[in-house]
């Protein structure tokens, strides 16, 4: 038996091989998480735009510049229309001796209130009657890294659920499926070939992609752990697309639904109340969802006994596994009905 | 022209309403619906962002963070040491305050959590030093303010109907950027486009049709979510043309991707990242003031907001011209590309 599913999965690898699919598959987490990580620190820069005309002075600018990024435009008009902009900016603008800040009129809080302050912050500084001085909690990663962090295990699991669906959806096409009909290979050892190969790409590329978008610090064992039950969402994800899209057309409508349920659900989680997540406990993804957001939101290394406490981290990725599994087996009946080989 | 167009774009869209696509729009509509009516809160819960542990005997930072409706944020007051550390340890947005003195504060000690910037930590100590000249007494100069448009509503929007132009754009405008390459490899599987070379149909024509077969199922999305989410009552022609253009547009983003590509399993990623990296700027919708260059060279980030304006006219009529304006230059940039591209690598490959 064993034989015959890795034929089958070796012949799926020569496959992709052959058609750069594998490549592809490989390098798109790679990408992602470079346009993420790019991303990521003007996130964490994000602070208030000023806009300024020359007659500020270079002096004014430069401290400014020490509380929000500044940009000199030529006159008056030039930082209307930069105030206008879609973005939030505010004007600053000389009237004789003080300033004057210059508003659309719809920004978000800050971006009203703070320019005012700065300029007061400036000009008070050496009369300021409390001293204020800071300490930090060591915290360097911003709390939307482990988010996208998860986003990114989450979509590396998809991708293999994809390569999956579209290796069943060619056998379909193809009419292997028919000649696999005459052939001593049993259905389940079909399912099993067929999910070897983005099972066994789901794990590298969860790190992968995880160590390019510089996730860490983060416990290895422990994302392995949430890795090991979240990575049959690969296969529940592939199967179902494969198993209900007859051609490639309707296995993209597949996988555009499918991965609403796949990615969208998980980040429901995060601002739908309480009291109504129990809706979403139903969905494998949500579960392997929590289990990343223990253990990526915990950084420390493991050998510096960092992370989550296990205590919590294996009850978590024991019930993303099961739930994966009970979920995988309540669709058995329809995925056996429709990947019957047909002889 | 006109005549093969719309007998092209007909055929497509047999196509697509065959092969469910119209399905999966429809329903993936109906469970936004569900999402933004049930599920999504109109208002966030407010989270604690600021840990105070005021030991002076006025208490009289505590009394400003907490009076109602206090724009310096939520205040959660503590009175130890250790219900300090506690409670900075629970929120990783939080930023804690030990104010020191006797009546009145004299020395404040600011905790962060270690991720934020300089700017961010002189931004919250000019707030604090505000806050301080308030509690004191001490002067603290003030500044005018000109407002450029003054008469736009203060009034905030609920935050799952604020979810309504990223919606719109996420399933709405991107719907063809994978549906439409299906359709381009199973004709190129089946042979239509080489049926087609013999045809009088130019490749503009071909290109356009499979375009504003995907632009018609943006529309129906946007149609079924806004009814059954902000009504009727909305101003139709800026939502359905930004719909409708953005979504042709984005296709043939899409396609010209996709003639790169021999199979859709090699394209299928692809696609994803096209999504991704188009979906990005999106964040500046979150936060406004996060506007990186590459964010407005990208089509999305101004559609975003032209559809917000759309949606909740503020008075900013320009949101809505720019976003078409850079979308139209978008499309004069990808339409002729796809063109070359397509006669040039896919119909003369097939014939």
């Amino acid at each position: 038996m064993a034989k015959r599913v890795f034929a089958l999965a070796k012949r799926d690898l020569t496959s992709a091989l052959r058609d750069f699919i594998l490549v592809y598959g490989l390098l798109a987490p790679f990408l992602l998480a470079l346009i993420l990580r790019a991303f990521l620190p003007a996130v964490g820069g994000a602070s208030i735009n000023l806009v300024v005309t020359p007659d500020v002075g270079q002096e004014v600018t430069g401290r400014l510049a020490a509380y929000g990024s500044v940009e000199v435009v030529a006159d008056r008009q030039a930082l209307e229309r930069r105030v206008l902009a879609l973005d939030d900016a505010a004007g600053i603008v000389r009237e004789g001796e003080t300033y004057r800040v210059v508003l659309e009129g719809n920004e978000a809080a800050a971006t009203s209130v703070l320019p005012a302050l700065v300029l007061g912050d400036m000009a008070a500084l050496g009369a300021a009657a409390v001293t204020i001085t800071e300490t930090d909690l060591g915290r360097v990663a911003s709390p939307l890294k482990p988010l996208l962090a998860i986003f990114l295990a989450l979509l590396s699991m998809l991708i293999g659920g994809m390569l999956i669906g579209f290796s069943i959806i060619e056998d379909k096409e193809t009419g292997t499926l028919t000649a696999l009909a005459v052939s001593p290979l049993s259905r389940a050892e079909y399912v099993a070939g067929r999910s070897v190969l983005g099972l066994a790409l789901a794990l590298p590329l969860v790190f992968g992609s995880l160590w390019v978008f510089g996730a860490g610090p983060f416990n290895g064992w422990q994302v392995l752990a949430v890795s090991l039950g979240g990575a049959f969402l690969a296969v529940i994800y592939g199967l179902y697309t494969g198993s209900v899209s007859e051609n490639q057309i309707s296995g993209i409508a597949t996988v555009k639904f499918g991965g609403l349920v796949f990615l969208v659900a998980p980040l429901l989680s995060s601002i739908i109340p309480a009291k109504w997540q129990a809706l979403l406990y139903w969905l494998p993804t949500y579960w392997t969802y929590r289990g990343y957001d223990l253990v990526l939101s915990a950084g420390g290394a493991a050998g510096a006994g960092g992370g989550a406490p296990w205590g919590e981290v294996l009850p978590m990725a024991g019930i993303s596994l099961a739930v994966n599994v009970l979920f995988l087996a309540a669709s058995w009946r329809l995925l056996r009905r429709k990947l019957a080989l047909r002889g | 022209m006109g005549r093969r167009l719309l007998s092209l774009w007909g055929k497509d869209l047999k196509v697509v309403i065959r092969n469910h696509y119209l399905t999966v729009v429809v329903a993936l509509a109906v469970l936004y619906v569900l999402a933004i009516n049930f599920l999504i809160p109109a208002q966030l819960a407010a989270a604690a962002d600021v840990v105070i542990w005021d030991q002076t005997e006025s208490q009289a930072m505590l009394q400003l963070y907490q009076v109602a409706g206090s724009s310096a944020g939520q205040a959660l007051a503590v009175n130890s040491e250790a219900a300090f550390s506690e409670a900075m340890e629970a929120g990783d947005t939080r930023v804690g305050l030990r104010v020191e003195g006797r009546d009145l504060p004299e020395r404040i000690v600011v905790t962060y959590q270690g991720y934020e910037n300089e700017r961010t930590r002189r931004l919250f100590e000019a707030v604090l030093r505000a806050q301080t000249a308030a509690v004191t007494g001490s002067p603290w100069p003030v500044f005018a303010t000109d407002t450029l448009r003054p008469a736009q509503p203060a009034e905030r929007l609920p935050f799952n109907f604020s979810l309504l132009p990223v919606f719109i754009f996420s399933e709405a405008i991107m719907v063809g950027v994978l549906l439409v390459a299906a359709l381009l490899y199973s004709e190129k599987d089946e042979g239509t486009l080489r049926a087609y070379r013999v045809t009088p149909g130019g490749v503009l024509e071909y290109l356009l049709a499979k375009s504003l077969a995907m632009g018609v199922l943006g529309v129906i999305f946007t149609v079924i979510v806004t009814v059954f989410t902000v009504g009727l009552r909305v101003d139709w022609v800026p939502i359905l043309g930004l719909t409708f253009l953005s979504t042709v547009v984005m296709t043939l983003v899409a396609l010209v991707a996709a003639n790169l590509f021999g199979t859709i399993s090699q394209f299928l990623l692809t696609g994803l990242v096209i999504t991704v990296a188009f979906g990005l700027p999106v964040a500046g919708y979150f936060l406004p003031s996060l506007s990186p260059w590459w964010f407005k060279v990208l089509p999305s980030y101004p559609l975003v907001f032209a559809l917000r304006e759309a949606y909740f006219p503020s008075g900013n009529p320009a949101a809505i011209t720019g976003a078409v304006w850079q979308m139209l230059v978008t499309l004069a940039i990808v339409l002729p590309l796809a063109a070359v591209a397509f006669s040039r690598q896919l119909v003369r490959r097939e014939a």
